[in-house]
């Protein structure tokens, strides 16, 4: 089946599913179900990452009739997801906020000297601390660009910042991450 | 241009982001400054670690299923508690609304069992509608010999408003018997102003969604409530909740008769009159 016929296909799951049939909906979810899933992975690691991406499908299911789809039901649901990541993150203490003026985002606590060779486990063990401490619009750029793959117009989309927006943001998210990660190497080859 | 400004387009060429011509700007600067070389070199071994990290994963096995097993049944934020059988008058009502569009054009009066095979699996959630009989033109004697409720008539109207067509049909899946529609109108003429009138014993639940804020119970005496609808979900790609062209007011008994009094606003319908003609229902 080409593009146009999936998306009439979707379409048409769409209005069946927004009539009430939950059949239909199942469909809709066995489509989209990695996607949304892989994000809450990065977002808010695996071990909450199923119950995070079924609520974003409930409250999809919930507020379907409502969909104007105007945007694509991925991009939808995507953008649920995204959103119920960041709650979650607020709600177990794990969220990091963005600083008020980002540019600030780049000075701070990060003299701890010169970034020295690690072995990969460290570097992989310093990576992920850093994820945890890097704020979680931050990540949120990351995980859509470097996980999924999605273009700076389409992350405008998810995320309702400008494409010239997001690739600022993603600069700052990258260099943000290499300083923590050489921060950390550096208290923990010290 | 400066290493920070250097270092933006870098990230934005790793994204596939950057112009040719910042491309070239960038090569420029990196072939005369050692420390944005080294800044690349970071950003190339982090973002392979990030890489590696983030392998691709699967939803687990049997999510969709889980996640249907967990539907619940959907709010449509009515203001209503009651309702099972609201819903379905309202599933009806998209229904029927459709079909009067064709009931008021004579010349489409033949193709209308083909037009309504055609809503009703657009419009209706399974099990399907029974087609055999789709609606067909009768006397209010014939149409009363047909169902097994007393069937009611409004004893106000406004002026001119006069009974022009009976229509009954097993077309509602959710019906236990016939549909049967009561067409008010000045003259038989398609764009006369009209009131319909539509009963049905509901059987079972539908659910039809409603916009928030465009519905609400409205109280016609101490034993009787109404639901007030206000528009309807256009039958258009995408679908939007428009008002100004469909006001309902659905009434239900004890015993599952649901009635259901719709007019076109543009006509002059309001609440308050479809109130006071439900209020007159004999």
């Amino acid at each position: 089946m080409d593009r146009r016929g999936e998306k009439d296909s979707e379409q048409r799951l769409i209005e069946r599913a927004q009539r009430g049939d939950g059949t239909a909906f199942t469909r809709l979810v066995e489509l989209h179900q990695d996607q949304v899933y892989r994000l809450a992975c990065r977002m808010v690691g695996e071990q909450d990452a199923s119950d995070i991406a079924q609520q974003a499908f409930l409250r999809a299911w919930q507020a379907l009739p409502s969909f104007r789809r105007d945007s694509a039901f991925g991009t939808w649901v995507y953008r649920i997801a995204a959103n119920l990541s960041l709650d979650h993150l607020r709600k177990v203490g794990r969220f990091r906020a963005l600083p008020l003026d980002e540019n600030d985002a780049l000075d701070e606590g990060l003299e701890n000297g010169p970034a020295e060779q690690a072995e990969r486990r460290e570097e992989s063990e310093a990576v992920q601390w850093a994820l945890d401490q890097l704020p979680s619009e931050y990540r949120l750029v990351l995980a859509l660009r470097i996980s999924e793959g999605l273009s700076y117009d389409e992350i405008a989309l998810q995320t309702g910042l400008s494409p010239k927006t997001v690739g600022t943001r993603l600069f700052r998210a990258r260099e943000k991450l290499r300083r923590l990660v050489t921060e950390r190497l550096g208290e923990v080859t010290l | 241009v400066t290493c920070a400004e250097t270092r933006l387009l870098v990230s934005s060429a790793r994204d596939g982001e950057a112009s040719q011509a910042q491309r070239a700007v960038v090569a420029e600067h990196l072939a005369g400054c050692a420390d944005c070389r080294q800044w690349v070199t970071e950003i190339d071994r982090l973002e392979a670690t990030l890489a590696n990290q983030w392998t691709p994963v699967r939803a687990p096995q049997g999510f969709a299923q889980q996640v249907a097993g967990r539907l619940p049944a959907r709010e449509t934020r009515r203001a209503t508690t009651r309702a099972p059988r609201w819903m379905g008058a309202m599933a009806a009502s998209l229904l029927l609304f459709v079909v009067l569009g064709v009931l008021t054009q004579p010349a489409a009066v033949a193709s209308l069992a083909l037009f309504l095979r055609q809503v009703v699996l657009r419009e209706t959630l399974p099990p399907p509608i029974n087609l055999s009989a789709p609606l067909e033109r009768v006397s209010l004697q014939e149409a009363q010999q047909r169902v097994s409720w007393d069937i009611q008539e409004p004893a106000t109207l406004p002026v001119g408003y006069r009974l022009v067509g009976v229509y009954v049909g097993d077309i509602h899946s959710f019906a236990i018997g016939s549909t049967v529609w009561l067409q008010y109108a000045r003259d038989d003429a398609p764009s006369s102003p009209y009131l319909a009138v539509v009963e049905v014993r509901a059987g079972s639940q539908i659910d039809e969604p409603v916009a928030p804020r465009h519905s609400k119970l409205i109280t016609l005496s101490e034993e009787r409530e109404a639901l007030f609808i206000d528009g309807r979900f256009t039958d258009t790609s995408p679908s939007v909740w428009e008002t100004g062209t469909l006001l309902r007011l659905i009434l239900e008994d004890e015993e599952g008769l649901v009635i259901q009094l719709q007019a076109d606003p543009r006509d002059g319908w309001t609440e308050a009159q479809l109130v006071e003609v439900a209020s007159s229902l004999r």
